[in-house]
């Protein structure tokens, strides 16, 4: 605390020192945009060569006292900046026009902002226009190969929020994905948001940019500043689109007689391998053949977007309103998403040093959940139809193939809707102090409820689907995550010294609480009669759980720039988190980057091919604290699970039961990134080309890895403990062009990554971690250990398929020692697998698997081309990753008589010499074990959006009081090619060591929309 | 110069604030009892040896792993259910399953996890200030449920590691020697009859007594081939007036007998309105009618029924298998599937893990049935073959004439052993000992021959492969495998 009440009081005595006054005469005027003539706020306006200057006002006005003789140089971010005599006179009215250089351009960064050419870290923009023509629930979703060393893996479900990887998977504990600072407020989740509430959104990618949010910084930081009102111009916009989603590259299951061949030759094969009886199943039993998929849904999914915002401002004041609605329905039939946002921001000069302001987000969205049909639907036997007559669900042969549920009841009996409200709102107060310091205190708060209500009618469709209990099921929880920042900031600049600071505290609470409750016998008179209240007293059941975290900060940093030419940025952030151990709770978060500006020097004067270049380097560590709160705290286990009964008859009592159950580690410190990011930036061909290269290195020290623990303690699973190192190197290049031939504009992006992931160590006696866990066998198809990327698939190598008897009783192993020749896989059967006898033993066993790839690409890319020529504009989006892998696990899911997919029944072995790819038909016992034929290749390329637009001439919309109208046509995610067998190949996991693992996922779906711009 | 006013109360302000920084991290965890409070009450006592019985219900315990170990892989049943559902329960019949089929780690965690429960129990309940002899009481049952835990584990794997505290250390990475752990549970045996009452009140019934922990450890005598102590303990349970036959065969599954005079000792199951916890087993239901109320794995085969036919019991016959198309005695008629896999002809279930559809009440079908783990008809048995084995063939009539009266059978004169085991399998048929008996009994490589089992190697199933993987190979397999 000590140190802290020293920063203060320095910053306060530098503030002091007094500005040289001399000879002066008053000059006032107003500053105005030159492309539009609105009035600018807050342009600052020095005298030449001196630290003395003001600030524009809310209208533009500024009045300064300055030698008769000055020069006053007027400079605002994204414009020209200005140099005016004042040769005497009093007044002075200023027209900037708009730069056309980025390094202009305003940049936020933690707990402020900077002129990106003073940036020394890895920082990137992206802008509003790049992310409201797209149709998604979330504004994540969009981000998909629009920056360099970001990976956006998108689920098709509507609403659901993707897995976003900034420069690769650093750690393997519960959360790898990262934090979003929303207006200053830090939060895990935007899905709440629309893209039209949203002005830009930065990545802060390398450590040190990141660093000053130290707490939990290690997955990158991505802010989003929502929209503000410039200036006090009232302006009215209004923006929305609608269109459809439709299912693309539709993924083809065996059918009908197909499927009855399968079957009979898998059971064939297994009754051979038993010895005993085996009589077919007749195909004339089972004449019909259905795709499930088509019964679950949608052809045609809607979406649509409205969005109208007002913006502008009073004397001392600025507003924004904006109010928004969003609908998507999903692909499968109920599935629907709908929400309302409502937005608001107010800041007002209350008095001369004084600013005070809020900015409040509220949303509320309606959603109708579906149950996991896709597994159903790929499993069920594709032979009954759906329905036997209108009313009767068809109960699938009653058994006869199996316990399989019909996809279509499941769906039709699923009664689950959500509706919640989430609202991020927050106040501050801004005191300027002398003329250099800012002190800014704001409380922001981000409260989220949630509402479910579950019911379960009463069906009867087979003996194994059916509910006859009429249960009711409700819940309600709510979060509040309250943030109380305080910073003071100094600005000042001496000569060819530029010095900025700044100094802040931060406390955090988060806590939320939830309430479930149940009953049966809940009779189904409509939705109103939906309630716990009419249901059988005697089966309530209720529950409730609740959290609380709680944060403490300090932070601080400095910036120094001399002449444009070398910069200098460090950070320094004390943190402090109550999910660790008392003893563990605080750590240290330091950082520093330094960049030369090359073409500032004068030996680059005189070279006309770089506008501008600079180096930059910088290092920093940040820390990740998102583990589940208080897991090293040993806690009891409770409840009917644990209770028995005892007595007889008329006399039995409920012992109720409780022990300890699991085992908590003995300590548990921060994991933490220190990366090291070397890079150019710069401009060349007269701006026209920009560049940036960086290389970064990023090394997570103390990563959170499970300990897993032995069944034989009995205790839970695993626990976590700081066990690993895990190592991210990359390449990061992202090229521009942007010219004009004449009234034809046109600009091209290109993104490039290359990323390799390791885990680089572990500690001395920490076993690998198995992950993958099929739910059909319980087999590990994953292992995360030292030299190996994260979650690394992990099985036997199938180096072939046995053609007949012959061949297994050729495929032999000699024991050296006494020569006996034995069967390597006795077992097999023609059909089967054969396997890689890995350690030559003449065993296959556990420790014949290999390392079978990553689900981890290697390499993105992201093309964008923007063209525009007399008001009609078009645009296209490409993105491509590789490198990774895909567990195509869903074909090995079987407890029976599952379905298969049209590939397989095409490809399969159906005897000696039909192929030495696929297996025969019997997907079970060793076949089952994870193995290299079921890891499939996952990249893909796929064109993100297409966008044709017209923008009507200014000059026949002025007539109808219109600034602007423009017209659209799109198409997000039209084409995808990829080699893999299955729906998708974004298999989006937010578990690190089970990613890519296919068990049926939301299908792929392309959206097609028309939308329309109008601003008044 | 007036700013300078604003800040220093600011200042101050925040200072204030933050000044306790520590305690504004520090509170003990929401929404959980921490584990330091635990174990300081006698009501903590009693719920710790409470949650040990309550493990008994669970999945690994009594449902698959049980059925799939314990009787798939005798000549007693096979799979069942349809032609390809769980067709890995094939590789139990058929002698196939390797180091990782999950099933053999889902046994052993089961029993594991049961353990630490007991010993959490055992390790911590002595310290406690509470009722004397109560906390005697609760330390011998966890005892008692240590020794049934260890006897499933030595049984099915041979050596095992034993923990007997917590925490546990390195010893769970070891193998104790199969001689040891049958030691091992001698002693947490003797612990338990010396301490445990032979009733309990109406209230408790169901509690481990002395005499469940004497016939367990009758039947542990019997694996460690001490016949002496078998025929001694079971004499002790014999005699101690306890226990008796209930009349009618049928009738000793049905929940009107549960705990009764035959009752040694059940894992106790009940059906209660609006508590799923307890009411959760799925015993019944993996075993029920396929297609009516279960799925229909563990199936009795025509081997068995062709035992009961040669013996010409055919009330044991009723009771033990339920054929498509019976009508129980409760009224229910037995419908379902028309085919069951791995049966020719006609579908049948196993009739002691029935459980009639009137008192169905609420969860997994037929939770309500306690699962018969100890009976006094078996303790006749084993008292018989005891006294068999030492050459004492009179002295096994007796027994084994109570035992087989009841299901109108004639008495014995002069009984061989394989009387007094052909008697056991038609008597405990389905109940999970048939396999472990076969092996006791040498008899598994001639019986299970055509199976596909292994002398030599299927005496026990093979370490789950994880286990070996964790304990950095210190946790060696069984040969063979």
């Amino acid at each position: 605390m000590k140190k802290i009440k020293l920063l203060f009081i320095l910053i306060l005595a530098l503030g002091m020192i007094p500005a040289a006054m001399a000879q002066q005469v008053r000059v006032s005027g107003q500053v105005k945009n030159a492309t539009n003539g609105e009035t600018l706020p807050g342009v600052t306006v020095v005298v030449k060569g001196t630290t003395s200057g003001t600030s524009t006002d809310i209208d533009g006005r500024f009045s300064i006292e300055v030698p008769s003789s000055a020069i006053l140089v007027f400079s605002f971010v994204g414009m020209e900046t200005q140099e005016v005599p004042v040769q005497g006179r009093t007044t002075l009215n200023v027209s900037l026009s708009t730069s056309a250089s980025m390094l202009d351009e305003v940049v936020v960064v933690g707990y402020g902002s900077a002129k990106r050419m003073d940036l020394t870290g890895s920082i990137t923009t992206v802008k509003a226009k790049d992310l409201a023509y797209q149709a998604v629930a979330n504004p994540a979703q969009a981000l998909q190969g629009k920056v360099a060393g970001v990976q956006v893996t998108n689920s098709g479900s509507p609403g659901s929020s993707p897995v976003i990887r900034i420069r690769g998977l650093g750690t393997v504990s519960s959360s790898s994905s990262p934090l979003y600072v929303v207006d200053g407020i830090l939060t895990n989740d935007i899905s709440y948001l629309g893209t039209n509430d949203i002005e830009n959104i930065t990545f802060l990618k390398d450590a040190s940019s990141s660093a000053i949010y130290g707490v939990r910084a290690a997955n990158g930081v991505i802010i989003v500043t929502t929209k503000r009102s410039q200036s006090r111009e009232a302006r009215i916009s209004y923006s929305g689109y609608t269109g459809f989603q439709k299912v693309v590259n539709k993924f083809e299951l065996a059918k009908g007689r197909q499927y009855i061949d399968l079957v009979n030759e898998k059971n064939q094969l297994l009754a051979e391998a038993s010895g005993s009886s085996f009589t077919p199943i007749d195909p004339a039993e089972y004449p019909d053949e259905i795709d499930w998929y088509d019964e679950v849904l949608r052809e045609k999914a809607l979406t649509q977007s409205h969005d109208i915002s007002v913006m502008g401002g009073s004397a001392k004041s600025l507003y924004t309103f904006g109010a928004s609605w969003f609908m998507q329905e999903g692909l499968v039939k109920g599935h629907d998403y709908d929400r309302i946002n409502i937005r608001s921001s107010l800041e007002s000069e209350v008095m001369k040093n004084l600013k005070v302001g809020y900015s409040a987000n509220l949303s509320t969205y309606k959603f109708k959940d579906v149950p996991g049909v896709f597994y159903n639907s790929y499993v069920a036997p594709p032979v009954f139809t759906a329905k036997l007559n209108d009313s009767t669900f068809n109960p699938m042969g009653s058994g006869s193939l199996g316990n399989f549920s019909n996809p279509a009841a499941q769906l039709y009996y699923f009664n689950s809707r959500s509706n919640g409200i989430r609202i991020m709102g927050s106040a501050f107060a801004e005191l300027k102090i002398l003329e250099h310091f800012k002190l800014k205190t704001s409380y922001g708060m981000d409260y989220g409820s949630n509402r479910n209500r579950s019911y379960t009618p009463y069906y009867v469709v087979s003996e194994t689907q059916v509910d006859t209990n009429r249960t009711l099921s409700r819940s309600m929880n709510y979060s509040t995550d309250g943030f109380w920042d305080n910073t003071l900031t100094y600005e000042n600049t001496f000569g060819k010294h530029k010095v900025t600071a700044m100094a802040g505290i931060s406390a955090q609470e988060f806590r939320n609480l939830g309430l479930s409750g149940s009953r049966s016998g809940v009779e189904n008179y409509g939705d109103q009669s939906l309630y716990l209240g009419f249901g059988d007293q005697t089966t309530s059941n209720s529950g409730d759980f609740g959290s609380k975290i709680t944060a403490l900060s300090y932070f601080g940093r400095a910036t120094y720039n001399y002449m444009d030419k070398y910069l200098f940025t460090g950070t320094l952030r004390y943190d402090g988190s109550s999910v660790f151990p008392s003893d563990e709770r605080f750590d240290l978060f330091p950082s520093v980057g330094l960049g030369w500006v090359m073409t500032n020097e004068d030996f680059m004067q005189n070279q006309s091919i770089f506008d501008f270049l600079k180096l930059r380097a910088s290092w920093g560590v940040t820390g990740n604290n998102r583990i589940p709160a208080n897991i090293y705290t040993l806690t009891i286990a409770k409840g009917g699970e644990l209770s028995t009964a005892f007595g007889q008859g008329g006399n039995v009592v409920i012992a109720e039961g409780a022990n300890i159950t699991s085992a908590v580690p003995p300590t548990l410190r921060w994991e933490k990134v220190k990366e090291f990011d070397i890079a150019f930036e710069g401009l060349a061909v007269d701006n026209k080309l920009s560049f940036e290269l960086d290389y970064y290195h990023r090394l997570t020290v103390d990563g959170i890895f499970p300990t897993t623990l032995s069944a034989t303690a009995g205790t839970s699973g695993s626990y976590l403990q700081n066990n690993g190192d895990f190592l991210n190197q990359g390449i990061e290049l992202t090229l521009g062009w942007a010219d004009n031939a004449g009234d034809f504009n046109y600009s091209f992006n290109t993104n490039f990554t290359y990323n390799k992931n390791e885990v680089k160590e572990l500690l001395e006696g920490t076993l690998g971690l198995f992950g993958g866990n099929l739910p059909v066998g319980g087999f590990f198809s994953t292992y995360t250990i030292v030299g190996e990327p994260i979650g690394s698939y992990y099985g036997r190598n199938v180096v072939g398929i046995f053609q007949n008897d012959d061949e297994i009783n050729n495929y032999t192993w000699t024991n050296p020692e006494t020569n006996e020749e034995v069967l390597i896989q006795p077992n097999a059967k023609p059909g089967d697998f054969k396997y890689e006898d890995v350690d030559n033993n003449g065993l296959i066993d556990a420790k014949d698997r290999v390392f079978l790839g990553s689900a981890l690409p290697t390499y993105l890319f992201g093309f964008n081309a923007t063209l525009e020529y007399k008001g009609v504009d078009f645009s296209v989006d490409i993105y491509a990753q590789g490198g990774n892998k895909i567990y195509n696990a869903k074909r090995a899911q079987r407890l029976g008589n599952e379905n298969y997919d049209l590939d397989f029944y095409e490809n399969r072995w159906t005897g000696e010499g039909s192929t030495n790819e696929y297996p025969s038909a019997d997907l079970t016992a060793d076949n089952m074990l994870p193995n290299s034929w079921y890891i499939e290749p996952g990249g893909f390329v796929r064109i993100r959006n297409i966008q044709v637009g017209y923008t009507i001439p200014e000059k026949v919309v002025t007539k109808l009081g219109i600034r602007s109208v423009r017209f659209y046509v799109n198409t997000s995610n039209p084409f995808t090619f990829f080699k893999y067998n299955g729906f998708s190949p974004e298999i989006a996991s937010s578990s690190p060591t089970s990613q890519g693992i296919d068990l049926n996922v939301y299908p792929m779906s392309a959206t097609y929309n028309f939308g329309v711009n109008v601003n008044f | 110069m007036k700013a300078y006013k604003w800040i220093f109360p600011l200042l101050m302000l925040t200072m204030v604030v933050f000044s306790s920084c520590q305690d504004y991290l520090d509170f003990e965890p929401e929404n959980t009892i921490p584990a330091e409070g635990f174990f300081e009450t006698q009501e903590h006592a009693e719920q710790a040896v409470n949650s040990v019985y309550a493990h008994f219900r669970s999945w690994e315990m009594v449902s698959f792993a049980f059925i799939i170990m314990q009787e798939v892989t005798s000549d007693n049943a096979v799979k069942g259910s349809a032609v390809g559902d769980a067709s890995f329960i094939n590789d139990y019949d058929n002698f196939a399953f390797t180091p990782n089929q999950f099933v053999l780690k889902d046994y052993w965690a089961g029993r594991y996890r049961g353990i630490n429960k007991a010993n959490q129990a055992i390790t911590n309940i002595p310290a406690i200030t509470m009722n004397e002899s109560l906390k005697t009481r609760l330390i011998g049952e966890a005892k008692f449920l240590r020794a049934l835990l260890y006897f499933d584990l030595v049984r099915a794997y041979g050596d095992v590691p034993t923990p007997l505290s917590v925490p546990v250390g390195p010893e769970i990475n070891f193998r104790t020697p199969k001689t040891q752990v049958y030691e091992y549970i001698e002693q947490d045996l003797l612990d338990a009859i010396a301490v445990l009452p032979d009733t309990y009140d109406a209230a408790n019934k169901g509690r481990a007594t002395a005499g469940a922990a004497k016939g367990l450890l009758a039947k542990v005598y019997l694996y460690m081939e001490r016949w002496g102590d078998a025929e001694r303990l079971a004499t002790e349970v014999v005699t101690s007036g306890n226990y008796s036959l209930e009349p009618n065969f049928y009738n000793v599954f049905r929940v009107a007998a549960e705990n009764g005079p035959e009752s040694v000792f059940e894992i106790q199951a009940q059906q209660i309105e609006g508590n799923w916890g307890v009411s959760f087993s799925q015993h019944a239901e993996v075993q029920s009618v396929r297609g009516q109320w279960g799925w229909g794995f563990n199936i009795p085969t025509d081997d068995l029924a062709a035992a009961f036919d040669a013996a010409g019991d055919q009330i044991r016959k009723a009771a033990t298998i339920l054929y498509k198309g019976d009508t129980t005695p409760d009224g229910d008629i037995i419908a379902g599937v028309p085919s069951l896999e791995g049966i020719e002809g006609t579908p049948r279930y196993n009739g002691k893990a029935y459980y009639p559809s009137s008192q169905q009440l609420f969860g997994p079908y037929g939770s309500g049935q306690n699962i018969r783990v100890l009976r006094f008809a078996e303790i006749l048995l084993i008292q018989a073959e005891a006294r068999i084995r030492q050459g004492n063939a009179s002295g096994a009539v007796e027994p084994l004439k109570l035992v087989r009266n009841r299901v109108d059978l004639p008495e014995i004169s002069s009984p061989t052993l394989d009387d007094v085991l052909l008697e056991r399998r038609l008597e405990l048929a389905m109940e999970g000992d048939r396999f472990f008996d076969l092996v006791r009994t040498g008899k598994a490589a001639s019986a299970l021959a055509s199976k596909g089992f292994v002398a030599g190697k299927h005496e026990v199933f093979a370490v789950p492969q994880e286990l070996i993987d964790l304990s950095e190979g210190n946790l060696t397999q069984n040969p063979g495998y």
